[in-house]
């Protein structure tokens, strides 16, 4: 996969501190699901957030601080071995609405985030309402594919768009592509199915 | 009559953290001494030769034997920093103590699956905390790690905590991987140094980062890439 098919070092570097949106370090995790191979990118940036952590300063603790730990180690621990639930099925979504021929989209609910995350669907042969947009725009595919101006773009591709680049996907899969999005600021959509996709991503 | 300094040696001091390891101009020794004796006493020492070989054998005599001497050691080390790190992410200090309890907490339990062929002890415990941290945010619903952009304890700190703008270094002399990464800083240029700290401590629009350093707008991403394509070269390499 290209790199610009994958999250930036600057996200990886904020992926890794815990400073990323909560929003957006939704799709890298959704990205690093789907392309566990790509983890290793993390490495040097974790390294660098450890080094952090061993020359920062130690802040004063409770005079039981330890005493309380050594407790709460004392406890029953809980069971940390079930299999978690696949990506998709944990997001928790708004209602689907419809956003243009063979075009669904669900907002996801995530309160702590401060971008807009919507879920989107398009069927086989479709083109993704043509949009342009007013901040940037993440987007990760999730299940099928698209073909772009940039070429075929596949399940844990991870995708940044500044509101200068123009993007006219086609879904080129068998299967519905359906991504995740997290958007900055509202998007602006040209024609009718533009009006609907607006509608429908208020 | 009652001098100044016998008033200070009896009055009890509030418990507060020494900037940096060094004490600030304007504070008297004793309260450096108080805070030193404070820390002993309740087992948080500096621990100053914690290095990463010595983390990843405290790990492993935990994850075999359930040894609590061994946690206790790095609990002493650990959790006082990470406490401090989470306060520059904007957590309150009774949240941000927490938040190390359950950190070192769930480093007891995950203590067997710490492979050391994959990264060094404080990355991985550091991660444990930026999920717990993650998980917090959630729960609370509140836009999480929000660093509001006047909040004295975040970037504004920095990484290079001396005036010129240079790590302590010796201080880090003891502990290999935080001289590997403060060797690593030292090394980039003020200007991809300064942009790297703000990158990892808030995730800030690039036209906030042009107003900050007084650069460019267009200026940003470039640096940004360049300086952590850099720092990940130095970081790599130096292994």
């Amino acid at each position: 996969m290209n790199e610009t098919m994958l999250p930036s070092e600057e996200i990886l570097l904020k992926y890794a501190s815990g400073a990323l949106e909560p929003g957006v370090r939704l799709l890298v995790d959704a990205h690093f699901e789907k392309l566990p191979e790509y983890r290793s990118r993390l490495t040097p940036f974790e390294t660098v957030a450890g080094g952090l952590l061993a020359s920062a300063p130690p802040a004063a603790m409770r005079e039981d601080a330890l005493a309380r730990a050594l407790a709460a180690i004392g406890r029953e621990c809980p069971d940390e071995s079930q299999q978690p639930l696949s990506f998709i099925d944990q997001l928790q979504l708004g209602g689907w609405r419809w956003a243009g021929p063979g075009a669904h989209v669900a907002p996801v609910i995530l309160p702590e985030a401060r971008t807009r995350l919507f879920l989107m669907r398009i069927s086989p042969g479709r083109a993704m309402p043509e949009h342009g947009h007013l901040g940037r725009e993440f987007t990760v595919v999730l299940e099928g594919s698209y073909r772009d101006e940039g070429g075929a773009v596949a399940p844990g591709a991870f995708i940044e768009q500044t509101p200068s680049d123009r993007h006219k996907p086609i879904v080129d899969s068998l299967v519905d592509c359906v991504c995740l999005f997290a958007l900055e600021a509202p998007i602006t959509v040209r024609g009718l199915a533009g009006v609907a996709a607006r509608w429908a991503m208020r | 009559m009652a001098t100044l300094a016998a008033l200070r040696a009896t009055t009890p001091r509030p418990l507060r953290s020494v900037s940096h390891g060094v004490a600030r101009d304007d504070e008297e020794p004793v309260v450096v001494d108080f805070v030193a004796r404070r820390r002993h006493r309740s087992g948080m020492d500096d621990a100053t030769d914690m290095t990463s070989a010595r983390a990843a054998e405290l790990l492993l005599a935990v994850a075999r034997r359930q040894d609590r001497t061994a946690f206790a050691e790095l609990f002493g080390f650990f959790a006082p920093r990470l406490k401090s790190q989470a306060t520059r992410f904007g957590w309150a200090p009774d949240a941000a103590e927490e938040l190390a309890q359950e950190t070192l907490v769930s480093v007891w339990r995950k203590a067997s699956r710490f492979d050391p062929a994959r990264g060094n002890a404080a990355a991985w415990i550091y991660r444990i905390n930026v999920n717990l941290r993650i998980d917090r945010a959630r729960r609370e619903k509140r836009a999480a790690e929000v660093a509001a952009y006047d909040a004295p304890t975040a970037s504004e700190a920095g990484l290079a905590p001396a005036s010129d703008g240079i790590p302590a270094i010796e201080a880090m002399s003891n502990r290999d991987d935080a001289r590997l990464v403060g060797d690593a800083l030292v090394a980039l240029p003020q200007d991809q140094r300064r942009i790297v700290e703000l990158s990892f401590f808030e995730d800030l629009p690039h036209a906030e980062i042009a107003r900050r350093l007084d650069i460019p707008l267009g200026t940003v991403k470039s640096r940004i890439r360049l300086a952590l394509r850099r720092l990940r070269s130095l970081v790599e390499g130096a292994r």
